[in-house]
């Protein structure tokens, strides 16, 4: 059955090294909240600004109008990185499909920014 | 690895849904609601019996403020569309010499009869504007809080709906299935048949549900784009200019001509929204706002008049394209535009996402019962949802039946009347919230299942013997409002019976048989 941690988040159970495998499979889902929540904001929220930063700049948008296009797709995002973080095999590819595309993100939008 | 992902989606699915499943029960049946929001709402107030134009609302309101308020330095009225309602009039006092003016928008304002322009006569309610504010402000909270909560959910619901998509494998040959009697099978196919026919829809409501709020969850943009909070909100939604007042005194202009204008420049759009600036002197300004009546766009028009010859003296800017993408999307989910046929199909919808998210609720008990070490005795979890199962699914609708009757019972003079409707809703739903985890679960359901079927069952009966706008009166004088509000009260009530009788009849699956068919492929 597919409802049951245990069985889903099977490679979390590294780390259970040092705990029970029951509770190695609870800290895994917990952690994976965390990162869900945490990283689907964040994310939604980095693109969100660069879209809208981005997008007054180089195609003339106007301001409020690249603002509502970062806003209203930025919810979007949100679900596909929180997809991502419970669809990923394991904690470490999970955290690095989360860290590359908020640094991407983060380093676009700082040099926008900066060399506004 | 396709399989692993389906499976981990499935999980997904399941416990985003559980996690946030009450509280979008309760979320979706008061936001089903406020598509007949003015229709609740006229049934509330029955002493109104006369539904006029939004200009002769207009006139009656100028009148009343005229006679009461002709001192005040600006005037704003809400009008009424053609479903009717009050018309809602604020005024700003004139202040005293050398001080600002300020509104007090709790005291300087009054609701009025549309009709009559007088103080709205008979009962105090919010009416189905309390079911629309509850859906996205709750109660009792902080309305900032709520509406984070309520985005919470509605992002996890968006979640639940794509993980549901993507978990079910078969999703268009399963919706020409519906097994009855073959217990969690038959609640799997009701889930499924529910959420396929109303996808769309939920899929539309729940994104556009986002948006309404999109500035509260997500200012980040506003941010990286170099605006502030104020700027962003003057770029996007336009106020005209103001005008001193001159010294001389001069006649109010006529609002027929106001409302022929707009009409002309607005393809037949009303008027939702008047807002005079210091009427009465010759450097009056008169602003009129367009009514979402007649275009998917939600965001109004405006067009200010000078307030002594007519004159057009500013008119909102044309909408950028994202803008309009964003008006039109909050126009979707609230469905202002929409006539009698599409209004019934946007309640239809709504009522399918209510199903398909209690048949979930329930799905999730029944799928894990036959599972239990000892069925007769569930573990500490599996309470807790059967029982927040019953107090949610049966205890709002039978909250929302108590705040119908309350309507009809409560004293027409007590203090705070409003009020206690409300919180009579909320004693109606605790109760049943607390009979449920007092009672044996399948106890539970029967017993609350039955009493809302028989509070539902009770209100046209109530209206009947309250007011004289009873059932035979509606069939008689042909009022279909009230013959749909209390036709549908029945339905409901059926409705309730219906399923307090087959929870009664039921009897549980032997769990050798479900072993059996377990050899069947089974989508989660």
């Amino acid at each position: 059955m597919c409802n049951s941690f245990k069985d889903v988040l099977l490679p979390d159970l590294r780390l259970s090294l040092t705990i029970s495998p029951r509770w190695g499979a609870r800290c895994g889902v917990l952690v994976r909240t965390f990162a869900a929540t945490v990283g689907g904001y964040g994310i939604a929220a980095l693109w969100g600004a660069l879209l809208s930063a981005g997008l007054s700049r180089f195609e003339g948008v106007a301001t409020s109008g690249a603002v509502l296009t970062g806003m209203l797709s930025s919810f979007a995002i949100c679900v596909c990185v929180v997809m991502w973080v419970f669809a990923a095999r394991d904690l470490k590819r999970m955290a690095l499909g989360l860290l590359i595309p908020a640094v991407l993100l983060g380093v676009a939008l700082w040099l926008l920014r900066a060399t506004a | 690895m396709k399989g692993a992902f389906r499976q981990s989606m499935a999980w997904l699915h399941t416990w985003t849904g559980l996690l946030v499943g009450w509280f979008l029960f309760v979320i979706f049946l008061s936001g089903t609601s406020a598509y007949f929001q003015y229709e609740i709402t006229r049934w509330m107030t029955p002493e109104q019996t006369v539904v006029v134009t939004s200009q002769v609302a207009a006139q009656n309101a100028m009148t009343w403020l005229r006679t009461n308020q002709p001192e005040a330095v600006a005037w704003d009225i809400y009008l009424p569309g053609k479903r009717g309602g009050p018309v809602e009039v604020y005024w700003t006092p004139k202040p005293e010499a050398g001080k600002d003016a300020v509104r007090d928008w709790e005291k300087d304002t009054v609701r009025l009869d549309a009709a009559t322009g007088q103080k709205a006569a008979g009962r105090d309610t919010q009416g189905g504007y309390f079911l629309y504010r509850f859906h996205y402000d709750l109660h009792y909270i902080p309305v900032i809080w709520a509406r984070w909560i309520v985005g919470f959910c509605a992002i996890m619901m968006l979640t639940a709906c794509i993980t549901g998509i993507v978990t079910h494998k078969k999703i268009f040959a399963d919706f020409f299935m519906l097994r009855f009697g073959k217990g969690q099978r038959s609640w799997l196919d009701a889930h499924n048949v529910s959420a396929v026919v109303a996808l769309p829809f939920i899929l539309m409501i729940t994104y556009t549900g986002l948006v309404t709020l999109a500035s509260l969850y997500m200012p980040w943009p506003i941010k990286a784009s170099g605006m502030t909070e104020e700027s962003y909100y003057a770029a996007l939604y336009p106020v005209a200019p103001t005008r001193e007042p001159t010294g001389k005194p001069a006649a109010f202009i006529n609002l027929d001509k106001v409302f022929e204008t707009t009409r002309q420049r607005w393809e037949g759009a009303g008027i939702a929204y008047l807002s005079a600036v210091n009427p009465g002197n010759a450097g009056a300004t008169l602003t009129a706002t367009s009514a979402p009546d007649k275009r998917m766009q939600t965001r109004g028009d405006s067009v200010q008049f000078d307030g002594v010859t007519g004159q057009i003296l500013w008119v909102s800017p044309v909408r950028g394209v994202e803008a309009k993408t964003e008006s039109v999307m909050v126009g979707l989910h609230a469905g202002r535009y929409a006539g009698a046929v599409l209004r019934w199909l946007y309640f239809i919808g709504g009522i399918g996402g209510t199903m398909m998210i209690a048949t979930g609720l329930v799905l999730w008990t029944s799928k894990r019962r036959l599972k239990l070490p000892d069925p007769a005795r569930p573990h500490i979890g599996f309470k807790l949802v059967e029982k927040l199962n019953i107090g949610c699914i049966v205890g709002f609708p039978a909250g929302i039946a108590i705040y119908f009757l309350a309507n009809r019972l409560l004293p027409l003079g007590m203090t705070a009347r409003a009020d206690w409707e409300i919180h009579s809703l909320f004693i109606a739903w605790g109760a049943v919230l607390v009979w449920g985890f007092a009672r044996p679960a399948k106890r539970g359901w029967v017993e609350a299942l039955s009493v809302c079927a028989g509070l539902f069952a009770l209100v046209p009966v109530v209206n009947a013997i309250t007011t004289p706008r009873g059932l035979i009166h509606s069939l008689v004088s042909g009022d279909i409002l009230f013959l749909s509000f209390d036709g549908l009260m029945v339905l409901t009530a059926i409705g309730f019976a219906f399923a307090a009788r087959k929870v009664a009849r039921h009897k549980p699956m032997v769990k050798a048989k479900t072993k059996a068919s377990k050899t069947q492929p089974e989508p989660a």
